[in-house]
């Protein structure tokens, strides 16, 4: 059913045991004036470490929402968001800094790089802001990994729609976070740049990253270990996931 | 709320067979150099009076470019756009003339002007076109009675669900009598329930007043219901019934 | 803060740079500003300084207080000091008369001056008017001269106390000693410190005046029993008159008094109690000192409005780039950067954005300033004015950016960073100003102050002239605190008013008209803050105009007041008139000339008091007299009560209410008819008044010139007034006219309205405006071009989405250009039509404050009306201009990249 999990790069703690990701019973309400739109109702999953779980739903289902409640970006209204052992929802904005940075890495369909700044500076950031030393060498080693080595001086808007993605799961995989989330992230991708894109999560899930991604692209379902499906702010589990990580 | 029956309506025969728009050789790329995309490399269609056509396709595949290089919002880089019998992209005021007057547009996110009333947004055409007030609000009435939203005529959008926005963004896009209304993942911003009716509301409405209609769509329920499907992978049409699975 | 903040920043900066370039160029117009007003301080208080000491002839004055001292010794000795120029000396002696031998004529008392020949290069007090300076001779005043009869070559007679004999010196030549009032302190102890008036002087070769007379005199003095130990003066009075290096003295009057004091101490060190030195210059500078602070607080108080909307600009300018900047601290959150990290990169921005406003605005401001006022206007400054100015530029650079550029981001780094990412429309809060009602508190507490100001009486008119005012300054706070809760409460109102304008507007329009109508009730906020800065702007720029013309119109009245009209002539007191001088007076270009006689030493119950006497027919249309000088009548009224009542007397007011006088009251008065007599008049009441202009200073009575004559039995008039056109050039014209008339025999005083403009300096009235107002012109300009331009570009920016689908739902470019143009063209009128009330009110607060600087009481404001219509037609141009060229832009937008949905 499930993919082996394969060993953690870092030392697991007995909380190992624990899912990383828990998704208790989690509401999401937004307000524009007097208009409120339910985004979640009641939302529940887990995700083991190492799993590579897709989320498959179509637009407006809260998806997106559930995403970024998982990465600390987003409060919930009600209910309990779990990572790495860190209580989400309950925690103030500089915890949740620190839980991004040192385990989530995210990729959004659009806009995730800073416009100004090269391919290598982008992946660098991330690294610059938690205080590393060494943030340009390995930036350029983590483009050369996803095969955007050659691009790395170049400014986003200069880079394909593929290549800008691809920059952006290297920065978000910068401070090797165990967890990384992907919202829509090959939504503006060819199926070619898709491909790439997928063949570079796949292989960062095979070196032991949780992976959870939304989409409505089966393509990039086919790659899951797990797929969920949100509709209208509830999550249901697939009756099966495909498994095979080709 | 329409029937099947009215949906099997075979097109009329007036404008059957004889194409509201065609295209051939549309080519349009975004950016330049190592960055540049294609987002269509050479597509060739023609759209029938009265036919109700879906344009599927994966995400970033070139759907709503097409769109936009069809109704004139975006000129495209090379081919020819005809709009009954008439090239017109080699023109762009007379493009935008004939484009005006034949086509309309529904967009995913209703695109309704925020600071007017829902009769003013579906006024709205009418104004731009010069048409003479006492024409404007009979026309602009009826259309918002053929979607059902009269008593909310007086209302701004900010105050109205999404269903009733993208109501009152068909009537906008019907009010002109077009030949061609162009949508753009009209059901995109909905939930489930709320966009089907507006599908059917869609699809009646143009099967009624027998004006054509491209939609582009995720949703495999609508493209069920079309005339024709559009296919578009990576910039090209790949054959006219793709299975989605 | 961390290599990766710093770095971040400056690619941010660098790289985005045209974010940076907007940010930049709105805080250096608010720098460039104050620059601009520090360089007007800073030349108006240089123009105080000039004025106040250009009228001194003498700068200082060493007097020997022990008759023994070596004059040749002292005077070389200040000669090497540093920063003198000239050191003349002079011995004077008093003398009780002097006569031709044998003659009967006597002049009164005067002084007997010996000086070297280079005495009459250095200084030119006096004047060689005919003759010559003979090293065996002397010279004898205009007055002498002509009270003796005698001219160059006759020989007189000087009787000195300490002298045997009067000492017998041939006259050589005549010497106009016009200017010579400050070389004699007065000896009487009752006007310490005031200058004796000596109109009889012989002025002798100091050669001739060692050889003939020194030891004679020091030899009488130290016969005499010790004569200076009741501080009387010695016999012989030895000066040193010394004139210093002016170009060297710094800008501002009390830098200038601080130099010359030391200057005067060190020179009296080196001859300790033996030298006193009378600092002239000194004193004038201490009364230019006060009113240079006065005028400092006055424009930068001015100014401030202007600096305050510059704020609002570059803050302005800073939404624009706002989602940008909202987006990018969500993408640094999402990459988990902490809000310190956050804060550290905005405040380093905030910084160097800061320090480059500051630096672009000096030379904004420099360049301004040039534009402005000609290159002269930097003339003045020095290197110093520069470094001086840097730090005020750099606080102003500093804060102004962190309201631009540092809170925005502090404000955006606070909210959850997903609402930036969804774009949720933001639910805006009301902002400070308005849950605290900010505005009605600035308008209540505007209102405390000058409820406060009229209690304790509001300003007394000044007095005397040159005297130094004494501000409190908080006043000041009234304007800027009525302008800042206009400013508010406006954009209250508005936010308010125009959905009910624009719902009645779309009411009464179709089509595009009423589209646009939508919108704008739509964008209420926006269109506030759009019509507001140009209202608001323009009010500045009114109230400053308007403020402008009110000062000019109250120095030219005040100077119609002290003249009294437009030229006064004052014949030479005790000497006979020219014959019917009166007649030719009526000189080409003089439409008037009435005869005033005056009596100082008049005596009302038991104080002595000025009369003076007026030809009631002809003083209204000579003289410069307004109703608002007179109590409960008329001009016309009054002096036709005065001209129907022989023994009618005017009354000033404060006499009036010392001895409760009300009108038709008898007055009984004592008219002094010369030589210690007096006559007894009994005067009957017909009006009081507050001013008059027989004098500025010392107007308490006025009465039918003819029955003064007649009671003090003597018609000779002691002014004339003599009326022009009323214009300076007219006055000056007809002034040069009249001095012609009287020879050196019989010198007058002319008196006109340029010269009083011109002289009467020592006051603030002697600022020039015009720079101020020009300066501030240009930047009322920039700045409502500049926030309407930024205003439309967002507007453009802002609604890409909806102008993108009113395109694609048929509506042509040029109706989007209409559509632009009916909102862009609103907003100017609004804007326009509101900074007319708004600046007449700040304007009439303005110009309360001034009632202090000036003598007379200001009446309202002046309006001058083509300042204000070229500010109008200037700005309204600068508007257009904005309009077409940001409407260039909607053709450009992209309509896919907009339409296209995330």
């Amino acid at each position: 059913m499930r993919a082996q999990t394969t060993s953690m790069p870092r030392a697991v703690p007995a909380a190992s045991l624990m899912p990383f990701v828990i998704v208790d019973d989690v509401f999401k309400v937004y307000r524009e004036g007097d208009v409120e739109t339910v985004a979640l109702r009641g939302a529940s999953m887990t995700v083991q470490r190492g799993e590579f779980v897709v989320i498959v739903g179509r637009s407006g289902s809260g998806k997106s929402t559930l995403l970024n409640i998982i990465g600390g970006l987003a409060d919930t209204t009600a209910g309990r968001v779990t990572v790495a052992g860190f209580d989400l929802a309950r925690s103030d904005e500089e915890l949740r800094a620190m839980v991004r940075s040192k385990h989530i890495g995210m990729v959004f369909q659009a806009d995730n790089l800073v416009p100004f700044l090269t391919a290598e500076e982008n992946v660098a950031l991330p690294m610059q802001l938690a205080g590393r030393a060494d943030a340009g060498r390995r930036a350029r080693h983590l483009l050369d990994e996803l095969g955007v080595g050659a691009r790395h001086g170049h400014r986003p808007e200069q880079l394909s729609g593929g290549e800008k993605q691809r920059v952006a799961i290297a920065t978000a995989i910068a401070n090797e976070p165990e967890l990384l989330l992907g919202d829509e992230l090959t939504g503006e991708l060819d199926t070619m740049n898709t491909d790439a894109v997928l063949d570079a999560l796949a292989a960062l899930n095979a070196r032991g990253m949780t992976l959870v991604i939304v989409t409505h692209n089966m393509r990039v379902a086919r790659r899951a270990t797990r797929i969920l499906h949100i509709k209208d702010g509830l999550i249901e589990e697939s009756e099966a996931a495909h498994g095979d990580k080709s | 709320m329409a029937t099947r029956a009215d949906e099997m309506t075979p097109p009329p025969d007036a404008q059957a067979g004889r194409a509201v728009l065609a295209a051939t050789g549309l080519r349009k790329r975004y950016g330049r150099g190592d960055g540049a995309v294609d987002a269509l490399r050479g597509v060739d269609l023609e759209i029938r009076g009265g036919e109700i056509v879906a344009v599927m396709g994966p995400s970033g595949c070139g759907k709503t470019t097409l769109l936009h290089v069809l109704g004139g919002i975006e000129p495209a880089d090379a081919g020819e756009i005809s709009i009954d019998g008439t090239v017109v992209s080699r023109d762009e005021r007379r493009l935008a003339g004939l484009h005006r007057r034949t086509v309309t547009f529904v967009f995913q996110g209703f695109g309704l002007i925020p600071s007017l009333s829902a009769r003013e947004n579906v006024e709205f055409p009418l104004v731009a076109a010069g048409v003479p007030a006492g024409e404007r609000h009979r026309s602009s009435l009826a259309a918002l009675a053929d979607v059902g939203l009269v008593e909310w005529q007086h209302h701004l959008p900010e105050e109205m669900s999404g269903g009733q926005r993208q109501r009152v963004a068909i009537a906008r896009a019907l009010v002109p009598n077009p030949r061609l209304i162009l949508a753009d993942e009209p059901t995109g911003n909905l939930d489930v329930a709320t966009g089907e009716e507006v599908l059917d509301l869609l699809i009646t409405s143009a099967r009624r007043r027998r004006c054509a209609l491209v939609m582009v769509t995720h949703d495999p329920d609508a493209g069920a219901r079309a005339d024709r499907i559009l296919s578009l992978r990576d910039g090209v049409l790949v054959n006219h019934t793709e299975d989605l699975t | 803060m961390t290599r990766g903040v710093a770095a971040y920043t400056f690619r941010l900066l660098l790289r985005s740079p045209g974010r940076s370039l907007a940010l930049i160029g709105g805080l250096s117009l608010g720098v460039a500003l104050v620059v601009s007003i520090l360089f007007f301080v800073e030349s108006s208080s240089k123009q105080l300084t000039q004025t106040a000491i250009a009228p001194v002839p003498i700068d200082m004055v060493g007097h020997a207080t022990v008759p023994t001292i070596s004059q040749r010794q002292v005077v070389g000795a200040f000669r090497r000091q540093p920063g003198i120029q000239a050191v003349e000396v002079m011995d004077a002696v008093d003398f009780t008369t002097a006569a031709r031998p044998g003659g009967a004529q006597k002049t009164p008392a005067g002084k007997l001056v010996a000086v070297d020949p280079s005495f009459f290069q250095s200084f030119d007090v006096l004047k060689v008017s005919s003759g010559a300076f003979d090293p065996n001779g002397a010279l004898v005043t205009e007055a002498t001269a002509t009270r003796l009869g005698v001219k160059p070559g006759d020989t007189i007679a000087v009787s000195i106390p300490a002298l045997a004999a009067p000492y017998q010196v041939k006259v050589t030549g005549i010497v106009d000693a016009s200017r010579a009032q400050m070389l004699f302190l007065s000896t009487d102890p009752s006007k310490q410190g005031e200058y004796q008036v000596v109109t009889d002087m012989v002025v002798m070769d100091r050669s001739l005046f060692n050889r003939a007379l020194r030891t004679a005199l020091l030899g009488a003095a130290s016969a005499q029993p010790a004569p200076n130990a009741t501080g009387g003066a010695p016999v012989v009075d030895q000066q040193q008159l010394i004139r210093i290096d002016r170009t060297a003295l710094p800008g501002s009057p009390a830098a200038a008094q601080t130099r010359v004091k030391t200057l005067a101490r060190s020179l009296e060190r080196q001859f300790t109690g033996q030298i006193k030195i009378t600092n002239n210059l000194g004193d004038a500078l201490g009364s230019a000192k006060g009113d240079a602070l006065t005028a400092k607080i006055l424009f930068i108080f001015l100014g401030l409005p202007g600096v305050a909307l510059a704020v609002f600009l570059a803050r302005y300018a800073g939404e624009l780039y706002g989602e940008a900047q909202r987006r990018e601290i969500g993408l640094l959150r999402a990459r988990g950067a902490s809000s310190r990290q956050v804060l550290g990169i905005a405040g380093l921005a905030a910084g160097v954005l800061g320090v480059a406003g500051a630096a672009v605005g000096l030379g904004a401001g420099t360049l301004v300033t040039v534009l402005a006022r000609g290159n002269n206007a930097l003339a003045s400054a020095s290197a110093g004015t520069f470094i001086g100015m840097v730090p005020w530029a750099l606080a102003a650079g500093l804060l102004m950016a962190v309201a631009s550029s540092f809170m925005p981001a502090w404000n955006a780094a606070r909210q959850n960073v997903i609402d930036e990412r969804r774009r949720i429309k933001r639910v805006e809060r009301a902002p400070f100003w308005k849950r605290a009602w900010l505005d009605v508190g600035a308008l209540l507490a505007a209102g405390v102050v000058l409820f406060l100001l009229n209690l304790s009486g509001g300003f007394k008119p000044a007095g005397g002239e040159g005297q130094t005012l004494s501000f409190s300054f908080y006043l000041f706070l009234a304007p800027l605190l009525l302008w800042i809760g206009l400013t508010l409460l406006l954009q209250r109102l508005l936010v308010k008013v125009i959905p009910l304008f624009a719902r009645s507007a779309a009411g009464a329009s179709s089509g595009f008209g009423q589209v646009a109508a939508r919108s704008m009730g739509w964008r209420a906020n926006r269109l506030t803050s759009a019509i507001s800065v140009v209202a608001l702007t323009l009010s500045f720029g009114v109230s400053l105009a308007l403020f402008t013309s009110t000062y000019n119109a109250q120095k030219r009245m005040d100077a119609h007041y002290a003249v009294g009209s437009d030229v006064r002539v004052t014949p030479a007191l005790g000497l006979a008139q020219p014959a019917g001088l009166r007649q030719r007076l009526l000189v080409p270009g003089a439409t008037g000339v009435t005869a005033v006689m005056r009596d100082g030493s008049a005596v009302v119950g038991s104080e002595r008091h000025v009369v003076y006497g007026i030809n009631a027919a002809k003083f209204g249309s000579i003289s410069y007299l307004p109703d608002s000088f007179l109590v409960g009548e008329s001009a016309t009224t009054m002096l036709s009560n005065l001209r129907a009542t022989p023994n009618g007397v005017l009354i000033s007011r404060d006499l009036a209410n010392t001895f409760s006088i009300l009108v038709g009251d008898p007055v009984l008065v004592r008219l002094s008819t010369g030589g210690g007599a007096y006559k007894d008049v009994r005067l009957k009441a017909v009006g009081i008044f507050k001013q008059f202009p027989t004098s500025s200073q010392d107007s308490d009575l006025v009465m039918n010139r003819a029955f003064m004559a007649q009671a003090r039995g003597t018609t000779a008039a002691d002014f004339y007034l003599v009326r022009a056109d009323g214009t300076q050039a007219g006055a000056t014209r007809v002034a040069n006219e009249i001095k012609p008339l009287f020879g050196s025999t019989a010198p007058a005083q002319v008196q006109d309205l340029t010269a009083t403009l011109a002289t009467d300096q020592s006051t603030l009235t002697s600022l020039n405006l015009s720079g101020l107002g020009s300066t501030e012109r240009i930047f009322t300009l920039v700045i409502a071009f500049a926030g309407f331009g930024i205003f439309l570009l967002s507007a453009i920016a802002e609604r890409a989405k909806e102008f993108s689908t009113m395109r694609a739902i048929g509506a042509a470019p040029s109706q989007l250009r209409r559509l632009l143009a009916i909102e862009g063209g609103s907003i100017m009128v609004f804007g326009l039509l509101l900074s007319v009330p708004v600046g007449f009110i700040i304007a009439r607060v303005l110009v309360t404050l001034l009632t202090s600087i000036f003598s007379l009481p200001v009446s309202g404001v002046s309006v001058s009306l083509s300042p204000l219509l070229i500010l109008f037609a200037v700005s309204a141009g600068g508007l257009l201009v904005a309009l077409v060229l940001t409407a260039q832009a909607l053709p450009r937008l992209s309509l896919g990249t907009t339409l296209r949905e995330e």
